[in-house]
């Protein structure tokens, strides 16, 4: 009797069966010569079941699979994989679920100039932590070799990491273009007009017909990375759309694009409606108010309804201002822009202006203007979370360097504690300088109810750079600090060990 | 000095939360005073109080102690010393007072508790016979019993018995337990998990019908026990839950020297009972054994070696069982590991599941390495060798994709349990390259 047959009979029972259904009489004679008394059905089937069950382990033989196709070999990764210990860390914040931690490795090792390599073991753990993760890919992404991307060939849920690292498969951009969901278009958008705005924005035009008005806004605002006089025409075909939000895209793309025709229309425009009068004493802005919002306004995305609370001319003042290139007015005016902003202070006008102007600086990225605004708050709300929340966009859209500069200047602004939450990992020497000194202070006050000095810890934990500690007596932090205060130097001793071990020989 | 690796003083944790908080006192930076020297390490570590706490741990025997008001043995300040142990950063030193007295007041209590162990012993053979022959009796009962409930699953049939509720298996599973046959519990038991898990399981008709061929041997073994040879007799009585006596396996266990590679370890946490089983593999022997423990509520587990390293050491097996299962009674210098050893085929490794079985037929899990195979992830994953031979893949997804990125698509070694049906990998290294654990030590 065969192990299946006798498999096939204890799955139905003994009991279902007639004589002949079960252990036939050959496996008898088997039982006897080995001394087992045949008995009833039972005793017979377990009988078999001991035998045969024994046999099948001790005689076991895999099946040839030769025709199984294996997939072809990954290509070779050359660089070296990182040291052990490394390996080791990476495997803890992977078991623990650490992931600041996880994306500071990974950019620690980005950072070795391509002369490490995660260890090929943990990749499929960063792909499935990056895969529920989408933050976390940045880091990930640039750390990534041709494994990867050949891991991700065998599982869908790594789609996202196809045609990363060296393998890059360019060839195939029009195919996940045209078939893949909205995140992995967006992500090959990005990347494409990083390296290659041509190839992006054919890409956006190739299906600008058949996609969505929201997908068509996201693509067209995707142009601002990389943009150039050549992405005019398809920004102009935006600003043609017939649904709004499309619409506004293009003209905020096109209004990045100085001299482009959108922008040579919005700085005539601004040009009409804002001048500058020189007095005796000092200069006056002069505000002409358009006095019909014409067709070609219209066209150019400026709305004529304001928002409720909003004067109609304040309305159009604000868009006109915001619709011309931030670095404009100087020219125009003969002002800086901190001379503009005091002389507005003064006119009528000075809410829609400084609006305007504030939404073209942060547009433009406009070092000259952001820093003005900074220093020069709305005179009306200084303060208030409002004015905050405001300033905020100023300083996120300065440059690191200036940003930096600005927080060490002004060390006791209220901006510094909200600021330092957006401001990412790793912070650079100088502010890191500057948190410790707060920490210092912060440590030895009883916080009363305030979350803040706990919120700073964790932030410092996570971001100061180098990971060293604040140069503070352990018996000067306050008794309620205390268990926070740990906690933050724990992790950013980790962390330096963390450095350290990233900076060793390589695994031979 | 680094016998501890991090795994092993991690598997001395009394849990798992106990072992997360030892992570986060592996600080140096906590830490004053720090020292050892060859009996004893010590620090002070700065808590959530104002005073630090001062923590010891002996490295001959593991014990520790700890100013701080934890109840859990060894507290999260004294795993976070021994891990700082670990990883080299405590340097040699003079122990304090307060070190010198703990120690100097160590041997005394030591003593006790081993009087106190020995007045637990044998004191009357006559007593210890009649003990003996009432727990066969019980057994008898137990086996009978065992042999009609089998008797009664296949008339029923094992279809009928797979849809059966948790429940049904374990009340059986707990007569056993009461028949002081614990073996024949754990072996109802695995045979309630391929039950619960058939769903997605296709070959559960074949294993449940091996583990009732199984448990059915298991009571004819008994019942003829006196004919069996020695070996087997031996392994018959483990099987069924008697248990040998880690002093006689330190008296008279035959004894290993080698450097010993642990390719694969479990722990468990089941209720208030820990466990860590781990595969042992002697380089210069070429023997495999298998290193099992257990703990009950806040006692220490010991850890067995450094998983996923080689180490020297001296190990004593247990009679009966195959694999062995070992005593480790010394140990020495540790390293990282080299290459895995391993069969050239499938067929050669399986050489060992024949062996085993020809001892104790009821080998039921059996470690196998194999050099240069190749992961064939499909549907059903397999591992074929260079004879174009393969074997189904089981086991945690993502030991499967970490042994596949190891891989690259090209040939790996590989080290695992076979099961009879299906092969768990748990170490593996490209072909010729220092071979590392798939999993880390909570898996």
């Amino acid at each position: 009797m065969s192990w299946t047959g006798l498999v096939n009979s204890a799955v139905m029972g003994s009991g279902r069966q007639g004589r002949s259904g079960g252990t036939p009489e050959t496996a008898d004679v088997a039982l006897a010569t080995m001394g087992l008394d045949p008995g009833d059905q039972q005793t017979r089937l377990l009988h078999g079941a001991a035998a045969m069950s024994r046999a099948r382990r001790a005689g076991y033989r895999p099946p040839e699979a030769g025709q199984v196709v294996a997939p072809v070999p990954a290509k070779a990764d050359h660089r070296p994989e990182v040291c052990l210990a490394a390996e080791r860390r990476l495997a803890e914040f992977l078991d623990t679920g650490h992931y600041d931690l996880i994306d500071e490795w990974l950019r620690c090792v980005a950072a070795l100039g391509r002369a490490r390599r995660p260890p090929d073991m943990l990749v499929p753990a960063l792909l499935t932590a990056a895969t529920g993760r989408p933050a976390l890919r940045a880091s990930l992404l640039p750390a990534l070799g041709p494994l990867a991307s050949w891991l991700a060939d065998c599982n869908a849920e790594w789609a996202w990491a196809r045609g990363t690292g060296a393998a890059r498969a360019e060839a195939s951009a029009s195919e996940v273009w045209e078939t893949a969901g909205i995140d992995d278009r967006r992500a090959l958008l990005t990347r494409l007009r990083e390296s290659d705005p041509a190839a992006g924005r054919e890409l956006v035009a190739s299906t600008w017909d058949v996609d969505s008005s929201r997908d068509r806004a996201a693509f067209v605002a995707m142009l601002a990375v990389g943009l150039s006089k050549d992405d005019e025409s398809l920004a102009e075909r935006a600003l043609a759309d017939r649904r709004a939000e499309v619409r506004r895209a293009g003209a905020d793309v096109l209004a990045r694009l100085p001299g482009s025709r959108y922008s040579r229309r919005a700085v005539s425009r601004a040009a009409a409606a804002v001048r500058i009068q020189r007095t005796p004493r000092r200069p006056r802005l002069v505000v002409t108010i358009p006095e019909l919002v014409t067709p070609e306004m219209l066209a150019d995305g400026v709305d004529g309804s304001p928002p409720r609370g909003t004067g109609a001319g304040a309305w159009l003042v604000r868009q006109l201002v915001a619709a011309a290139p931030a670095a404009f007015w100087a020219s125009h005016t003969g002002l800086e822009p901190a001379d503009l902003l005091a002389v507005a202070d003064h006119s009528d006008w000075s809410v829609p202006l400084r609006d305007g102007w504030a939404a073209a600086a942060v547009r433009d990225a406009d070092q000259g203007w952001l820093l003005a605004l900074l220093d020069r708050p709305a005179p009306d709300r200084p303060g208030t979370d409002r004015h905050v929340t405001a300033d905020l966009r100023f300083l996120t859209a300065l440059d690191a360097g200036v940003r930096d500069a600005w927080l060490l200047a002004n060390p006791d602004s209220p901006l510094v504690g909200p600021a330092l939450d957006v401001v990412p990992a790793p912070w650079s020497v100088r502010l890191s300088d500057l948190v410790r000194d707060k920490l210092r202070t912060v440590a030895r006050a009883d916080p009363g109810y305030s979350p803040a000095p706990r919120a700073l810890f964790r932030l410092a934990a996570l971001r100061l750079q180098p990971p060293t500690l604040p140069d503070v007596d352990p018996a000067a932090v306050h008794d309620r600090l205390i268990p926070s205060w740990n906690d933050m130097l724990s992790t950013l001793s980790v962390r330096a060990a963390m450095h350290r071990e990233l900076s060793e020989e390589p695994k031979p | 000095m680094t016998a501890h690796g991090r795994e092993q003083v991690l598997a001395l944790a009394p849990d798992a939360a106990a072992a997360k908080a030892g992570l986060a006192q592996a600080n140096s930076l906590r830490w004053s005073g720090c020292g050892r020297n060859e009996r004893v390490v010590w620090g002070e570590c700065q808590g959530s109080g104002r005073l630090p706490y001062r923590t010891q741990a002996a490295l001959d025997d593991g014990s520790t102690t700890c100013s701080c008001p934890s109840r859990k043995v060894p507290c999260k300040h004294a795993l976070g010393l021994l891990l700082l142990h670990a990883d080299g950063a405590i340097q040699a030193g003079n122990p304090p007072d307060w070190v010198t007295e703990w120690l100097a007041a160590r041997p005394a209590r030591s003593a006790r508790q081993v009087r106190r162990q020995r007045s637990d012993g044998p004191a009357d053979p006559e007593a210890a016979e009649r003990r003996a022959a009432s727990r066969d009796k019980k057994v008898d009962a137990g086996v009978e019993e065992m042999r009609r409930w089998l008797a009664d699953l296949v008339r029923g049939g094992l279809g009928a018995a797979q849809s059966q509720p948790w429940a049904w298996w374990d009340q059986h599973a707990r007569r056993m337990i009461d028949a002081q046959a614990r073996g024949l519990a754990s072996q109802v038991r695995r045979m309630a998990v391929i039950a619960a898990t058939a769903g997605h399981r296709v070959d559960w008709p074949d294993r449940l019908t091996d583990q009732l061929g199984s448990a059915h041997l298991l009571c004819e073994a008994w019942n003829r026990r006196d004919s069996l040879p020695p070996v087997t007799r031996q392994a018959l009585r483990v099987r069924l839950g008697y248990t040998v006596s880690t002093e006689d396996v330190a008296q008279s266990g035959t004894r290993i020297a080698d450097i010993w590679a642990v390719l694969g370890q479990r722990l468990g946490d089941d209720e208030n009972l820990r466990s860590v089983q781990q595969w042992l593999y002697g380089e210069r022997t070429g023997a495999v054994v298998t290193y099992l423990a257990f703990a009950a509520g806040t006692q220490p587990l010991a850890p067995g070696l450094p998983a996923g390293r080689r180490t020297e050491a001296t190990v004593a097996l247990y009679p009966g069982t195959r694999p062995a299962r070992v005593l480790i009674t010394r140990v020495g210098h540790s390293e990282d590991l080299g290459p895995l050893p391993g069969a050239a085929s499938w067929e050669a490794a399986m050489d060992r599941v024949a062996e085993c079985l020809s001892a104790d037929p009821w080998a039921d899990v059996i470690p196998l390495a194999v050099r240069n195979v190749t992961v064939l992830p499909a549907d059903r994953w397999l591992l074929r060798d260079a004879t174009g031979r393969a074997i189904p893949v089981t086991g945690a997804a993502a030991a499967r994709w970490a042994l596949l990125a190891l891989s690259g698509g090209r040939p790996v070694d590989v080290a695992g349990e076979w099961d009879g049906f299906a092969f768990r990998p748990q170490a593996a290294a490209p072909a010729g390259r220092p071979g590392r654990l798939l999993t880390g030590w909570q898996a």
